[in-house]
């Protein structure tokens, strides 16, 4: 007969906020690479900004993920990756990846 | 209309691990309490508590921000995340429901289990922490 539990502070959305989906996998149905608007709660925004699923603001996937993960991302989103040569620059990977999506 | 398993999503904590979940069952049931008396011939049962989960088997990736990143931190850690699973991948709607475990939690993880030569997954259970239970959402 108590009244109703509190909802966990932790869980209730916080205010609206720009991230990039930084991962391999997609994050709330937003591609990696995606920037998206958001009002997480503090405590998902935690968990998803430590483990790299998202970052704050709007950046560029070349500029957050690192050379394998970018090939990775682009694999686990079914685009065609091209054969690139080792000593190829992070950009250079990036410049085929978006030219076959 | 029938339906066939091809394109489910599973979100756990926000993160898409569609791709990687090979199985999911979606539960929610009530124990049942024995109400019977004397005078009785047949015995007689009560719905008691209701309890809701979210069962899966995921195969394991320990890419960054991947199954075991996501599962591991959940496991560590005590505060509630959002389970979302939908039939297809279209839009959510009455005949495309997304069911929602708003408050769950995850007892207990694996992240290595199988033998030479196998696979490597993991079964996950995502238990209810709140007391909503599973919803339907339709839109």
């Amino acid at each position: 007969m108590g009244a109703k539990p509190k909802k966990d502070p932790r869980l209730v959305a916080g205010e609206e906020k720009t991230y990039t989906v930084a991962g391999a996998t997609r994050f709330q149905g937003h591609k990696p690479g995606e920037t998206f608007k958001a009002a997480l709660s503090p405590a998902q925004e935690e968990r998803a900004l430590s483990r790299g699923s998202i970052v704050e603001g709007s950046k560029k996937l070349e500029d957050i993920q690192t050379k394998a993960e970018l090939v990775e991302t682009a694999k686990s989103e079914g685009v065609p990756v091209p054969e690139i040569p080792e000593k190829e620059s992070k950009a250079a990977v990036a410049d085929a990846i978006r030219n076959n999506e | 209309m029938k339906e066939v398993l091809r394109d489910v999503v599973v979100e756990v904590d926000g993160t898409d691990l569609s791709d990687h979940f090979t199985q999911v069952t979606v539960e929610d049931s009530a124990n049942e309490v024995d109400s019977t008396a004397f005078g009785s011939v047949y015995t007689q049962a009560m719905k008691g508590m209701r309890t809701c989960q979210i069962t899966g088997t995921v195969q394991q990736d320990f890419a960054a921000a991947s199954v075991h990143s996501v599962l591991n931190d959940l496991n560590n850690q005590d505060t509630p995340f959002e389970v979302l699973v939908t039939p297809r991948s279209a839009a959510v709607s009455a005949t495309n429901p997304q069911f929602r475990l708003a408050e769950s939690q995850l007892l207990g993880y694996m992240p290595l289990s199988g033998g030479v030569g196998d696979l490597s997954t993991t079964d996950v259970t995502f238990t209810n922490a709140g007391d909503t239970g599973i919803e339907v959402l339709t839109a």
